[in-house]
């Protein structure tokens, strides 16, 4: 029967989406090699400042996006992790008279304990009861800063005087040297998260997001996937915290502020939650689109805070789940000669075994021996992608159909991937 | 003895602002599902409406307590339709959360937009009464506080009075406990919704111009408040009115004892601290329900 093998073949195709497909490194290695030129051939150093804020942007959204939007934890203090780290970082080097780059291995330690200890309490809370104790957390944080007197922190004015990992370059190198030091490091990161949102661990993670019990049931144990993904958030948060504060020399309370957090949240949401491209996506749209408005700072909330309203309100899965819709439509039309049903691509997620098996292994799973435990995790699947699943789900069925859809919308994309 | 009653009497007055400040959260989330994090600005709104009209036009503070309610009323029907009324009943979004994002996003516009339509800088308000009552010894309570604490108990006794009495109420009531049959048995959900929004404003509202006299009325005034109206809303269990009222007044007192005993700048890590211990006991707060029962 053809239909048979079309079933088995697909079954094939999910089976190997679901094995733990480890990521390629080249493509990265590449792009990062290509853009590290950039800065040699294109001589304006503000834009190369710019460019090292937006990197320094994606490790900080790509931290939070391991807790937000992978784990499912509403953690809405991250932006006072990221300060813990850089403060500890600029404490170390200020008042022990570190070396910049030792500081930051405390700084990052630093992100991953305070991180533990912020969500430790939340963990068994229900979603918007943790949100509010880690928003309270950050709050509290920041507060006992401003408040600080003794001038052990600097109070409201900041933490000034901190040198930088390459002070000893003259200003327009260490400059460069910053711009490759953070691509290096936002691609490690985003690679490392890629390859962990694959590993069991990480689908362990997306399974807890999805349903607790489920995957309570399934043998994952939720404390201990918990704090191990906050804990690596943390060490990436504080990383990042300690790189802010060597590249700018200094750090102040407001960068706790409302509105820090706002442009977090607006990148995070608008590049697309609980994806890894996403984090990515929004860091760079939202930091351009404020670069556009750069004389207004005030204007730039409200356009941002508007930029953010309409994205939720018109595509909640962010420029991701868009450019992932285009990709969809456009594998559906460059498939129509293939003959591949057209029914499926507006759900944003043609899981490729969906559309082929109808109703009998839907219906019955158990009853037959055919459809092997995959073609059951597919008749589980389907309901999911009503949530916001969409984006994750359709990630890694991305690299499939390699040959076509790479091309033309996909590909700056997936080379930033 | 007369240190431990003046700790007392301010705890008090400040749980009566919690009150009616975190009354506005716990209508929105009983009503709406919606962690409303606009809830503060709401007060600052409120409390540069008072400012316009008494410090710059001179009117009565009375005047200004009004203005401040109906301007935080109109911001808070202005918040529902931008930033919770487009996500109702979609399924391809988790409400709570992105709720809660949009409602956050939008405090920031406002704080923005306040910041563009007047500046940065703090403005002063004068109290609504001025004065001191002397009570006995060196006891005593500004005029302000005790005008805080009549204004906080007329609004509560209102309010309760118009969630079991009016119609308006008694359907606001029975959208928190049911929607769908709410809905079956005639109740504009849609308004609702948006009345639920401008009462919880309002109630922002006078919370800010009551704090206003206290903390200047600056474009992060509402800062502060949202905080501690969160944490009581964590303690009282999202949602419940006899909740908000018990840990409003709760926390209020910790606060003072501890502003009074150990010092004010650990008034706030302490009880953060208690919170956490709290939380760990009881993840649901005092009167919380862990599943679907509302209000």
């Amino acid at each position: 029967m053809s239909d048979a093998s079309q079933a088995s073949g697909a079954q094939g195709k999910l089976a190997k989406t679901l094995a733990w497909s480890r990521t390629p490194i080249w493509p990265t290695i590449v792009v990062v090699v290509v853009v590290a030129f950039i800065p040699l051939v294109w001589r304006n150093d503000y834009y190369i400042s710019l460019f090292t804020l937006i990197l320094l942007f994606t490790i900080m959204t790509q931290s939070w996006n391991i807790t937000i939007g992978m784990c499912g934890i509403w953690n809405f203090g991250q932006l006072a992790i990221i300060a813990l780290g850089g403060y500890a970082t600029g404490l170390l080097v200020v008042k022990l008279g570190m070396s910049p780059w030792l500081a930051l291995v405390g700084g990052i330690l630093a992100g991953g304990l305070s991180a533990v200890i912020m969500v430790l309490p939340s963990i068994r809370l229900r979603g918007i009861y943790a949100s509010m104790l880690t928003f309270a957390f950050a709050e509290v944080v920041r507060l006992l800063i401003i408040a600080d007197s003794t001038g052990f922190t600097g109070g409201p004015f900041g933490l000034p005087g901190v040198t930088g990992l390459f002070d000893w370059l003259s200003p327009s190198w260490s400059l460069r040297a910053y711009f490759w030091l953070t691509l290096v490091i936002s691609a490690v990161v985003m690679l490392f998260v890629h390859r962990m949102m694959n590993s069991p661990f990480g689908m362990g993670l997306v399974s807890l997001r999805e349903s607790v019990r489920y995957s309570i049931g399934m043998g994952i144990n939720r404390r201990v996937a918990f704090i191990m993904a906050t804990a690596i958030s943390g060490l990436i948060a504080g990383l990042a915290g300690g790189l802010y504060v060597t590249f700018y020399h200094g750090i102040t309370p407001s960068f706790m502020g409302l509105g820090p957090m706002g442009a977090l949240v607006i990148m995070v949401v608008v590049g697309g939650l609980g994806t890894v491209r996403g984090p990515i996506l929004g860091a760079f749209a939202v930091t351009m689109l404020s670069e556009l408005l750069r004389d207004t700072v005030m204007w730039r909330l409200v356009v941002q805070g508007a930029l953010l309203l309409i994205v939720l309100a018109f595509w909640p899965a962010g420029i991701d789940g868009l450019l992932e819709r285009g990709l969809v439509k456009l594998r559906g039309w460059m498939n129509v000669g293939q003959g591949e049903p057209e029914g499926g691509p507006q759900v944003a997620v043609a899981t490729p075994a969906a559309p082929v098996d109808p109703g009998p292994s839907l219906s019955a799973p158990a009853a037959q021996p055919s459809p092997a435990p995959a073609a059951v995790i597919a008749a589980a699947e389907p309901p999911k992608p009503a949530k916001k699943v969409g984006g994750f789900k359709a990630w890694l069925n991305a690299d499939q159909p390699k040959a076509d859809g790479k091309k033309p919308g996909g590909a700056k994309g997936d080379k930033k991937t | 003895m007369e240190t431990l009653i003046q700790a007392l009497i301010s705890g008090l007055v400040f749980g009566a602002i919690y009150a009616i400040m975190t009354m506005g959260l716990t209508l929105v989330y009983g009503c709406l599902r919606t962690l409303n994090m606009a809830q503060g600005s709401f007060g600052m709104v409120g409390g540069y409406a008072a400012w316009m009209l008494t410090t710059r036009a001179g009117a009565p503070p009375i005047a200004g307590l009004v203005a401040g309610a109906i301007a935080a009323a109109g911001i808070g029907i202005l918040t529902h339709f931008i930033s919770v009324k487009p996500l109702v009943g979609r399924k391809d979004i988790d409400f709570e959360m992105t709720a809660y994002i949009s409602t956050l996003v939008v405090a920031i516009m406002f704080s923005a937009s306040i910041i563009l339509l007047f500046g940065a800088r703090n403005k002063a308000i004068d109290p609504l009464v001025d004065g001191r009552l002397k009570i006995f010894g060196t006891v005593s309570v500004s005029w302000q506080q005790v005008a805080v604490a009549v204004v906080a108990f007329i609004c509560l006794g209102g309010l309760s009075v118009l969630l079991n009495r009016s119609r308006q109420g008694l359907s606001i009531m029975a959208t928190a406990q049911q929607f769908d049959a709410a809905r079956l048995m005639g109740v504009p959900a849609g308004r609702v919704y948006w009345v639920t929004m401008a009462l919880a404003g309002m109630l922002g509202g006078i919370a800010g111009v009551l704090l206003a006299p206290l903390y200047f009325v600056s474009p992060s005034a509402g800062d502060l408040p949202i905080l501690k109206g969160l944490t009581v809303a964590v303690v009282a269990g999202l949602g419940s009115i006899r909740g908000t009222i018990y840990a409003a007044f709760i926390i209020g007192l910790i606060e003072a004892l501890v502003a009074t005993y150990v010092g004010s700048l650990w008034s706030l890590p302490i009880l953060f601290a208690l919170i956490v211990v709290f939380m760990i006991v009881r993840p649901y707060g005092l009167f919380g329900k862990p599943e679907e029962e509302r209000l």
